[in-house]
């Protein structure tokens, strides 16, 4: 679920030139969690409260200043990152629980834990629904939609948040620290794959759930970290379709004098085939 | 004050001042009646305000001074724009076929499901038709030329059925053969009624040819038809090289 979740949203992470908003967004709920903690309260009233935040301050100062959202989003959230990491060891308090949330741990997932999984794939899946074409008018070309009538700020916003949830619906089962790459990775694996968005938001979401699925289980076999072990699978996968890629642009199937071939060639700039 | 006898006003620009950042403004005390049906040309170097003046005109930017009124179309409401940005403004590898850009037209107002309704898909087979693209219809944006993107972004415009075009640069990065094409396109636009704007810094190649020519440069320098305006003198100081010597081999 939280594989096929975050393979599912990547996509339009990705589109939007925005891959580093899931990994800051992933360490500034670990401030969150930890304030949580430390005050005795639910960890996910912390993470929710501080990752809405985060979005909301990355999404603004992106917009309104001079700086680059990568540089806007590097600041907010290591700061974020950095206020937990200093509250643990000012306190002494890390613990199991602060480790599963950096590196993710499937099999400590409690009940909360697994309705948050499934409140944030609700979440996800209404949005795109709803969202879906002002969302990807917004990413394609902002400018036109917003001349259009799409209220362009609103739609980033309420993505930032619906990515807020996701993070950190699954941050207990992979770690903040792991999750960025189980947010891309499926999407830029589907994105080698496929030049239609309908296959690419397909190819995600079930690259997601296959990796995860499979890292999961190899890291209940291996007595691994799951997150380690479902993001090296979203990289394994990630491999498989850069090679299946070139190697569909180098050899590809086509037919010759009523014969199906397959063999090495190259394309010129004209298109034209050369063997 | 473009020249049409058709006194009503598509729009008009009152003492419109904006710009981008504080106390820089970018255009400056513009003055510009649009009648209905007309076709302008904005003529200006690069930094000289023309693609601002049509983004404040799409509601992109609000003006920091001064007004804009629009006139009711004939359903009553306020104009319907079809804006057309430089092609150069997306990323022409995004995972996406024409039929899903042109269909943006009317996304926002086509429901909140993420399909392509059966009506859109009728106007979209009529404006491509009409604009002799049928074929592009299932391509992937990636696979089109720089002339074929631009008449995506047309229909993309048109499948709005709008009353005013609003073209930035719509010639720039293409070739002749296209920019003859894209221009045959506009004016047959023209001549089925829509207002259209658009903003270049070709002189010869558009400028000159256009109905009615507003030069400027932060603030308009001269108005009207090319041969009356298309002066040594307006173009110097519109391209600011009036204190300049000429340069000559």
């Amino acid at each position: 679920m939280v594989g096929g979740t975050c393979g599912l949203l990547g996509v339009y992470i990705i589109l939007r030139g925005m891959s580093y908003i899931g990994h800051g967004l992933s360490h500034a709920v670990f401030g969150g969690a930890v304030i949580s903690y430390i005050i005795n309260a639910n960890l996910y009233i912390g993470a929710v409260l501080w990752g809405f935040l985060s979005a909301f301050l990355i999404n603004e100062i992106s917009r309104r200043s001079k700086i680059k959202p990568d540089a806007a989003i590097g600041v907010v959230t290591t700061a974020s990152f950095a206020v937990g990491v200093l509250l643990i060891t000012t306190t002494r308090s890390f613990n199991r629980s602060f480790e599963a949330i950096l590196f993710g741990n499937i099999l400590g997932i409690t009940d909360q834990d697994l309705v948050m999984i499934i409140i944030a794939l609700m979440i996800t899946s209404l949005f795109i629904v709803f969202f879906h074409k002002r969302l990807l008018f917004t990413i394609f070309d902002k400018e036109t939609a917003k001349a259009y009538g799409v209220k362009t700020e609103r739609v980033e916003n309420i993505f930032s948040l619906v990515l807020a949830t996701v993070v950190i619906a699954s941050m207990s089962a992979i770690g903040v620290t792991l999750l960025a790459a189980a947010l891309v990775a499926p999407a830029v694996s589907a994105r080698m794959l496929t030049n239609n968005f309908h296959k690419m938001i397909l190819y995600s979401t079930v690259i997601g759930a296959t990796t995860s699925f499979s890292g999961m289980y190899a890291s209940f076999y291996l007595d691994s970290a799951s997150g380690a072990t479902i993001v090296l699978f979203s990289a394994i996968g990630f491999g498989i379709s850069a090679l299946y890629a070139f190697l569909k642009q180098k050899y590809h199937a086509h037919w010759h004098a009523g014969m199906i071939h397959v063999h090495s060639h190259s394309h010129t700039a004209e298109h034209r085939h050369e063997h | 004050m473009a020249t049409d006898n058709n006194n009503a006003n598509e729009l008009e620009l009152k003492e419109i001042t904006s710009g981008y950042t504080y106390n820089h403004p970018v255009i400056e005390g513009i003055n510009m009646r649009v009648p209905k049906g007309s076709f302008i040309g904005i003529l200006g170097p690069s930094g000289s305000g023309k693609t601002t003046i049509l983004k404040t005109i799409a509601g992109l930017h609000k003006p920091w001074h001064g007004t804009i009124e629009f006139n009711r179309n004939k359903k009553g409401g306020k104009s319907i724009i079809g804006y057309v940005p430089q092609i150069q403004s997306v990323d022409w590898t995004f995972p996406v076929t024409v039929r899903e850009v042109v269909s943006m037209g009317i996304w926002n107002d086509s429901g909140v499901g993420p399909w392509i309704s059966k009506t859109a898909n009728e106007r979209i087979r009529y404006v491509l038709h009409n604009l002799e693209i049928d074929e592009y219809l299932t391509r992937h944006i990636s696979e089109l030329s720089g002339g074929e993107q631009q008449r995506v972004f047309h229909a993309r415009a048109l499948i709005r059925f709008p009353d005013m075009l609003l073209l930035d640069e719509p010639t720039s990065g293409v070739d002749y053969s296209t920019r003859e094409t894209i221009l045959g396109v506009l004016k047959k636009l023209n001549e089925d009624g829509i207002t259209i704007i658009l903003t270049t810094h070709d002189i010869s190649g558009i400028a000159k040819r256009l109905p009615w020519l507003v030069c400027m440069n932060k603030r308009i320098i001269s108005e009207g038809p090319p041969i009356e305006i298309l002066t040594n003198e307006n173009l110097l100081e519109t391209y600011g090289l009036a204190d300049n010597e000429p340069i000559g081999w």
